[in-house]
């Protein structure tokens, strides 16, 4: 003898019957708890206590006197009866194994971090600058920085104190140490001299300096190997790669954008830190 | 135009979603909002609310400048909505400040949009999460003539049912006044 306790399981061909798959698939409670009591033995109490519901609300619902139209609800009936995933879809539900309610790992899928792709630097040149226009924080980790901010054509230079009349927006720049064995590696890499790519690196420091009288202007020379490419706009980051033979601006690039859970943000914002924290300031 | 418009708390999120990727295509987009007023608060008295939002999606950035009307319907806060684009946001935003509007609060939406057609309307769903907000609601809304605005909503409470929304998940707080609840 079951009492109300005993959880509910159908058999497997009970699922597979054409009037059972029809009931949830016109999301009809009543009826499924009536084939529920006919082919799993289970009583009107049961059916409650394996649902969460009043053995009222259940005996209302199978005589047609209430609805269930809540997918909540739905979610707790296809859980207390065991339903296979099968099923669950007829009735509009998730598979069992990838139920979950929010959470970081949802939020993350359904509102991802990354909002847009760019095929290279120059197709989010006009981004960038619009958003480092309205910034109060620019961050730049680079290699020489001459394309980025370093000459007066380059892309985030108009965004700088100097032109914008030192509006309080604080700039800190990281550039490859012109005299570490990575600048020697990192020139092989992109096929130009050492001596090349060191006095670029140089000439954008040198063309920071001017600006550092008027702003917020910091320089650092970093010493590891260009891995990532990073432009922070307050909590708007454009992301890109170093790799042999590639150019940083010949990358692809991410806008990520800060989020409560997002690791990229997070991971890339203390990556910049720390790289200046183990760097030379020398502007 | 009014936006008759309903918005409820989402207590399962995947399914919603599950079942509103299969209406169509997601447009995932965050978007910056900042509401102004005047400095004595009257427009949000009134139920009235100016806003300048730029919209980061795959495609592009935009931004548009919005004026909504008090409610038409109170049960939903349907109002009239006036909305254009905006090629610079920096101007939109110093053109309310110049003409003596006052921030009242800054926020962003992360927005998962969709455009689909139900009982014979053009709808658009969003799924939305306000990251200082604890849970996932959707919004469903359509712009429709006044005299239109209970038969579309009818519409929309049918739509809502369908991705499993009854009545009692439906809310009137806004993402200004709850924002505002949780920064004080």
């Amino acid at each position: 003898m079951s009492t109300a306790l005993d959880p509910i399981e159908l058999p497997a061909w009970a699922w597979e019957r054409a009037e059972v798959r029809q009931a949830l698939r016109a999301r009809d409670i009543g009826a499924l708890f009536r084939y529920v009591q006919q082919y799993g033995g289970a009583s009107q109490a049961r059916i409650g206590v394996a649902t969460g519901m009043a053995q009222a609300r259940v005996n209302e619902i199978i005589n047609g006197r209430r609805e269930v139209a809540r997918l909540d609800v739905y979610e707790r009936i296809a859980d207390g009866l065991h339903m296979p995933d099968d099923a669950r879809h007829l009735l509009g539900l998730a598979a069992g194994r990838e139920k979950r309610t929010g959470g970081p790992a949802f939020d993350l899928a359904a509102f991802p971090e990354v909002v847009r792709v760019y095929a290279a630097q120059n197709s989010a040149a006009a981004e960038i600058r619009q958003q480092a226009r309205e910034a109060q924080e620019l961050d730049v980790l680079a290699v020489r920085g001459l394309g980025l901010i370093g000459l007066n054509d380059s892309l985030l230079r108009a965004c700088l104190p100097r032109e914008q009349g030192g509006r309080g927006l604080r700039v800190r720049v990281a550039l490859l140490d012109p005299d570490s064995d990575a600048l020697a590696h990192r020139a092989a890499e992109i096929g130009e001299s050492a001596e090349s790519l060191a006095g670029g690196v140089r000439l954008a420091e040198a063309r920071l300096r001017e600006l550092a009288g008027t702003g917020d202007v910091g320089v650092w020379r970093y010493r590891m190997l260009p891995t990532w490419r990073v432009i922070r706009t307050d909590s708007t980051m454009f992301v890109g790669a170093f790799d042999a033979g590639w150019e940083g601006h010949e990358s692809a690039m991410y806008k990520v954008m800060a989020t409560p859970h997002g690791p990229l943000f997070r991971g890339f914002r203390r990556m910049f830190e720390a790289v200046i924290d183990g760097a030379q300031r020398t502007v | 135009m009014i936006e008759a418009e309903l918005k409820a708390r989402v207590h399962a999120p995947e399914a919603v979603m599950r079942l509103l990727d299969e209406r169509a295509e997601a447009r995932v987009e965050v978007y910056r909002d900042t509401y102004y007023d005047r400095p004595d608060g009257s427009l949000e008295k009134a139920g009235e609310e100016l806003r300048v939002r730029t919209v980061h999606g795959a495609d592009g950035t935009r931004t548009v400048l919005t004026y909504k009307g008090a409610a038409v319907d109170e049960e939903s806060d349907s109002k009239p909505e006036h909305e254009t684009r905006v090629e610079a946001a920096d101007a939109a935003h110093a053109i309310l400040r110049g003409l003596g509007h006052v921030e009242v609060i800054a926020f962003e939406k992360r927005c998962r949009n969709y455009d689909f057609e139900a009982y014979g309307r053009q709808l658009l769903a969003t799924l939305v999460r306000v990251p200082e907000l604890n849970g996932t609601f959707l919004e469903v809304e359509t712009l429709v003539d006044e005299n239109e605005v209970t038969a579309a909503l009818d519409d929309i409470r049918a739509v809502l049912a369908d991705l499993g929304i009854g009545a009692d998940d439906l809310t009137r707080e806004t993402y200004t006044g709850a924002v505002a609840t949780q920064r004080r």
